[in-house]
């Protein structure tokens, strides 16, 4: 018999591999050994891949065990407002926002508890921070900013517009600023704007019908919590009448059928997002974490509604896109 | 369905290389049968009619709706001169020209049909910025065909023809357009539009009409003289796509087609259908300006000449549907 198989011996091989496993497992640092950190999640239009990024971001920390709590207003302003009234800020270590509205509405809860925002268009128009850089107040995150005239350039690949519908909620600022933007390169692409303006879904059936009857040769649509949710509704009713639209949330043309869109990828967002967060939880003040830009944007193609449409999509832009059939 | 892999989304795009390539072919064919049938004697009404209408609209229709960008040009422009310079001396090289000749075997092998077939194809493949693109790779193969060209075959440049050609006015009337801002006034506009949509429309019919132009003549080509077309053909279909590739790797080389993604995806889009462009074009069969400046000339063609046209032609059928999905996997998908 081998040596070490001598009575006494299989007893030490096993303190010793029972050891080596539980150094093994204490070097993975437990989730009762991480801080716990707790995060409300704040949302208007209910959960995207943002947050999918957002809480693998901030689950994967070694440092911290985040626990997240979601409040989802639905699309109604009333049961945001109601949320933030309940909202107990002093329990949670940060607060995450997804849109321009939930995060106004969160700044105007809390000046203490930092805020991470997600998907902002234009978080310094909108008055959520001062600059880039430097927010100058309690709140930090990531925007999805899209150049205007990228979106057009998009556009004049494969359309010539002379008349482009702009469906926005016109109680949402961010929607405001992006009218304000495209307002501004019309001139350049020689066409001209139609306002849609939609307050509720309820006023959304009225503004199609208007949208139908003046012909117009493509509808553009902000990247704005109320037109999103309602997409499926709109898009099948543009595509029955052949009006090709370009969206600025991919998720229209992935899951609703727009033609095109031109925008950031939604679970990078989220990871930037967490990101920041995971910046702020650990020690940092908000307005020293400089809040982020998607590095590149992404095209989506829907195929299916091309064809339907009648429109020849060029090569380069089929063979650099992503393609929905 | 969602998918960005390869293979998931090569069929869909073979069928949009297919739906551009096989109408082309189709055009010029019908046009080589016109030519046959008629003995070409209309070819100088189609030719003036597409030189003073129909391609001065496609050019002005796609320009004045493009921002300039004096890079853009710059980059076709460098790359045109380059590959032509460099077939002028492999052809100089390989190539023995007969007696009587005069330098008309080296053009049909140095310049693709850049107008003709380019035009049409880079619009059918790559829409309207394709076109644009096509445009100026255009005027830089004309510019070279008029100098470096006519200094082959007369011993001379010959800018004054240059400058007589219709393209050019349009072009710089676009490119003048895109720089203005648009009308105010809406009764303007309005006015503005319409006219623009006649001219795009009028412009639209230039593509059907530059392939059966350029089918025209080669009806009349004989069949017999092909053997004689092989080496200039070869160095035009083969040799040209090899100096485009190599062109196109030391533009990234230098940064100045940058493969870097960046923040904007059109950008990095718009730098890999210069890329495209550059090599579709290369990749051409003969242009059959030569014979056009031989009926001004009072030169008859070499059967050599005509032949290599026929012969690149042929072979073009194969050769550019190699090269287009080339382009498409190492281009775009690369």
């Amino acid at each position: 018999m081998p040596s070490f198989f001598r009575p006494g011996r299989g007893l030490r091989a096993l303190v010793l591999v029972l050891t080596v496993l539980v150094l093994a497992s204490a070097a993975r640092a437990p989730a009762g050994q991480r801080k716990l950190r707790r995060v409300a999640i704040i949302l208007f239009r209910g959960e995207t891949p943002s947050e999918k990024g957002f809480r693998d971001t901030v689950n994967a920390s070694p440092d911290f065990q985040v626990r997240c709590r979601t409040f989802n207003a639905g699309q109604s302003t009333e049961r945001l407002k109601a949320i933030l009234a309940a909202l107990d800020t002093t329990r949670y270590d940060l607060i995450y926002t997804f849109g321009t509205m939930a995060t106004l509405s969160a700044m105007g809860k809390t000046k203490q508890v930092p805020i991470v925002y997600n998907v902002v268009q234009r978080p310094i128009e909108a008055g959520i921070i001062s600059s880039w850089e430097n927010s100058a107040n309690n709140v930090t995150g990531a925007s999805n900013i899209v150049a205007m005239e990228s979106a057009f350039r998009t556009l004049v690949l494969v359309l010539s517009i002379r008349q482009l519908g702009f469906i926005y909620n016109d109680r949402d600022p961010a929607s405001k600023i992006q009218r304000a933007d495209i307002a501004k390169i019309q001139q350049k692409f020689g066409f001209r704007i139609f306002d849609i303006p939609v307050r509720d879904p309820e006023s959304i059936p009225e503004a199609m019908r208007r949208t139908v009857a003046a012909k117009l040769d493509a509808v553009f649509f902000p990247a704005d919590s109320l037109i999103m949710a309602n997409a499926g509704t709109i898009v099948s009713l543009l595509n029955q009448h052949k009006i090709p639209s370009i969206a600025i949330i991919p998720e229209m043309v992935t899951e609703h059928g727009a033609l095109i869109s031109l925008g950031a990828d939604y679970y990078e967002l989220g990871q930037l997002a967490g990101q920041n967060a995971l910046e702020v939880l650990g020690g940092k003040r908000p307005d020293e974490v400089s809040s982020k830009k998607v590095r590149n944007l992404h095209l989506y193609i829907n195929l299916k509604t091309a064809d339907r449409l009648g429109i020849d999509l060029p090569l380069q832009l089929l063979s650099l896109s992503t393609v929905i059939r | 369905m969602t998918d960005t892999g390869i293979f998931s989304i090569t069929a869909t795009e073979a069928l949009l290389i297919l739906r551009g390539f096989l109408p082309t072919v189709m055009v010029v064919a019908i046009g080589a049968l016109l030519g046959k049938l008629d003995g070409s004697r209309h070819q100088a009404t189609l030719t003036k009619l597409i030189d003073y209408v129909f391609l001065p609209c496609l050019v002005f229709s796609a320009i004045h709706r493009h921002p300039f960008a004096l890079n853009e040009l710059l980059q076709i422009a460098v790359a045109v001169t380059v590959m032509v310079c460099l077939s002028t001396v492999a052809a100089l090289c390989l190539m023995k020209d007969r007696p009587g000749g005069a330098g008309w075997n080296h053009l049909a092998s140095i310049f693709m049909s850049s107008g003709n077939l380019l035009l049409p194809l880079a619009y059918l493949l790559f829409g309207s910025e394709g076109l644009v693109k096509g445009i100026y790779f255009h005027l830089c193969v004309l510019l070279l065909f008029h100098t470096l060209g006519a200094y082959l075959v007369k011993g001379s440049c010959d800018l004054r023809s240059f400058f007589r050609i219709p393209f050019l006015y349009p072009l710089a009337l676009g490119i003048a357009a895109a720089s203005l801002p648009s009308p105010g006034s809406e009764n303007l506009l309005e006015m503005a539009w319409l006219t623009e949509r006649g001219i795009h429309i009028a412009g639209l019919g230039a593509l059907p009409l530059l392939l059966i132009n350029f089918g025209y003549p080669l009806g009349l080509i004989k069949w017999s003289t092909l053997r004689k077309g092989l080496p200039g053909a070869a160095l035009r279909i083969v040799g040209g796509p090899l100096l485009a590739f190599a062109v196109v790797y030391l533009y990234r080389q230098v940064g100045w087609l940058s493969m870097e993604q960046g923040y904007d995806i059109l950008a990095f889009v718009d730098r890999r259908t210069t890329e495209a462009l550059l090599i579709l074009g290369a990749s051409l069969p003969s242009s059959h300006h030569a014979l056009r400046m031989e009926a001004g000339g009072g030169l008859a063609a070499t059967e050599a000449e005509s032949a290599t046209l026929l012969v690149s032609v042929l072979g073009g059928m194969v050769s550019v549907l190699t090269v287009l999905a080339i382009i498409d996997v190492v281009v775009f998908q690369g």
